[in-house]
C-alpha cells in the first residue's frame, strides 16, 4: 500500500489540545464514511503541534480525497467554531515538512481599542495585516456567539480606516 | 479554482469585514463574490433577494438586476422556487431545500431552470454543519437535486455560504466533500469553477443589452 501524508492547520478562535483534534477528526471521518471505509483508507493522526496548531495525517493513496472531505467537514471542537485547513499532500514525511509545514502564523497577543465602522472593538490578537477583535455591542456579540465564535475578523486597512471600497 | 459566489460579510449577516475574507479567501486560493446587497469595486458583489411574495421579489429584481454582477433568490418557499426560476434575470436560485423536507427542486421547477438559465446552489455549509440524521437529511436533497440536474440539464452551482472566515473552504476541499457524496470529478469541477464564471460572463453581457435580445457590439 501507498501512503500519503496529508498536512493541515486549525484554524479557530483558540488554540486546541492534541486530544480534542485526534478526537475531532477521527470522529468526523467515521460519521461520514465509517469504521470499514476509514479502516480501509487507513487513516491516522500522526503529529499536531500544538503551538502551531498543525500536524498530519497518513492515509491510503486511494482515500486521499475521502480524508481530505473528513477534514474539512469539521466544523467545531469543544463548542468552537473551526476550519481544518488542508495544506498540502505529499508521499513522505520529509517532503510534507519542507513543503507544507515550515510555515508559521504568529499570532501577537495585542490590546488596543479601536473603533471602526463607529463602533468600539478590542483588537484581541494579530497576524500580519489580519486583526482579530472583540466587539461590544450587542447585536454583534449574539451574532458571533450564534456562530460559535468570539472574535470578529477584520484587517488593518479596515482599521485605519479606508474604506472597503463600497459605493453606497 | 474555486468561485464562491454566497458568502456574506459584516455588511450583511456575516462577521468578517469585506477586506479580511478576501484576504482569507486569497490565502486558500479561490475566489469571492460577497453577497451583501452593496456594490463593491474591488470584489465581485452580488445581492441575495429574500422575499415573502413573488410580487415582492420581481420588484426587488427590477429594482437591483443591474447594479450587482449577478442576482441570488433565498429559496426554501415552494412558490419562491418557482418564481426564482421562472425569471430570466435570476441568476442563481440558493438553497431551494432551505427549512424543507424536500430539496424544493420537482420537474416544474428543474425544468424552468434548465430552460431560464437559472443555476441550483447547493452550499457547502449546510453539509458541513449538519451532524447525524440531519446530515443525512441534507445529502439526500442534494443528491435529489443532482439527479433532476443530470436528468434536466440545469446546472448546480456550489457555494460555501460562508457567513465567517472559518466557513470558507478551498477548491481541493470543497472537489473532495462534493466527489464523497456523489458528484463525479468533472460534475464537482463544474460546479465549483464553470459554472460561476458563466454566470458571471452571462451577466455581463445581459448588462449591455440596450433591450431584450439587442446588444450594442464595440468593434
Amino acid at each position: 500500500m501507498r501512503k500519503r501524508y496529508i498536512a493541515f492547520r486549525v484554524e479557530s478562535d483558540r488554540s486546541f489540545k492534541r486530544e480534542e483534534v485526534v478526537r475531532a477528526i477521527v470522529s468526523s471521518a467515521l460519521a461520514m464514511f465509517g469504521e470499514a471505509r476509514v479502516a480501509e483508507a487507513n487513516m491516522m493522526v500522526l503529529d499536531f503541534d500544538e503551538d502551531e496548531q498543525q500536524g498530519f495525517v497518513v492515509c491510503s493513496h486511494l482515500s486521499v480525497a475521502d480524508i481530505i472531505a473528513s477534514l474539512s467537514l469539521v466544523s467545531e471542537i469543544s463548542g468552537e467554531r473551526v476550519h481544518i485547513r488542508t495544506l498540502g499532500t505529499s508521499g513522505t514525511v520529509k517532503a510534507l515538512k519542507r513543503k507544507f509545514l515550515n510555515r508559521k502564523r504568529h499570532f501577537i497577543n495585542a490590546e488596543s481599542t479601536v473603533k471602526f465602522k463607529g463602533k468600539e472593538f478590542v483588537v484581541v490578537r494579530e497576524s500580519g495585516e489580519c486583526c482579530d477583535a472583540l466587539p461590544r455591542d450587542e447585536e454583534l456579540i449574539n451574532r458571533l456567539k450564534l456562530r460559535k465564535m468570539r472574535f470578529i475578523g477584520v484587517t488593518k486597512s479596515d482599521l485605519r480606516g479606508e474604506e472597503d471600497a463600497a459605493d453606497t | 479554482m474555486f468561485i464562491d459566489l454566497r458568502v456574506h460579510s459584516l455588511n450583511s449577516s456575516g462577521v468578517d469585514s469585506p477586506a479580511r475574507l478576501l484576504r482569507e479567501a486569497a490565502s486558500l486560493g479561490i475566489k469571492l463574490g460577497l453577497c451583501d446587497g452593496v456594490a463593491y469595486d474591488n470584489a465581485l458583489s452580488g445581492i441575495e433577494i429574500k422575499a415573502e411574495s413573488k410580487r415582492a421579489m420581481i420588484r426587488a429584481l427590477r429594482k437591483s438586476w443591474r447594479r450587482f454582477d449577478y442576482v441570488v433568490v433565498h429559496g426554501g418557499e415552494a412558490k419562491i422556487n418557482r418564481a426564482a426560476t421562472r425569471d430570466t434575470r435570476v441568476d442563481i436560485l440558493a438553497h431551494p431545500y432551505l427549512g424543507r423536507r424536500d430539496s424544493g427542486v420537482d420537474v416544474v421547477v428543474a425544468r424552468q431552470a434548465a430552460e431560464n438559465g437559472v443555476a441550483i446552489e447547493v452550499d457547502l455549509w449546510s453539509i458541513i454543519s449538519a451532524k447525524g440524521i440531519a446530515r443525512v437529511r441534507q445529502l439526500q436533497k442534494v443528491h435529489r437535486i443532482l439527479l433532476l440536474s443530470r436528468k434536466y440539464g440545469f446546472d448546480i452551482v456550489v457555494t460555501s455560504g460562508a457567513k465567517s472566515r472559518y466557513e470558507l473552504r478551498g477548491s481541493k476541499e470543497a472537489e473532495a466533500i462534493l466527489t464523497s457524496i456523489g458528484f463525479s470529478q468533472s460534475e464537482a469541477r463544474r460546479a465549483i469553477e464553470e459554472v460561476p464564471m458563466e454566470i458571471l460572463e452571462k451577466k455581463r453581457l445581459a448588462k449591455q443589452e440596450l433591450s431584450r435580445g439587442v446588444r450594442l457590439v464595440e468593434d
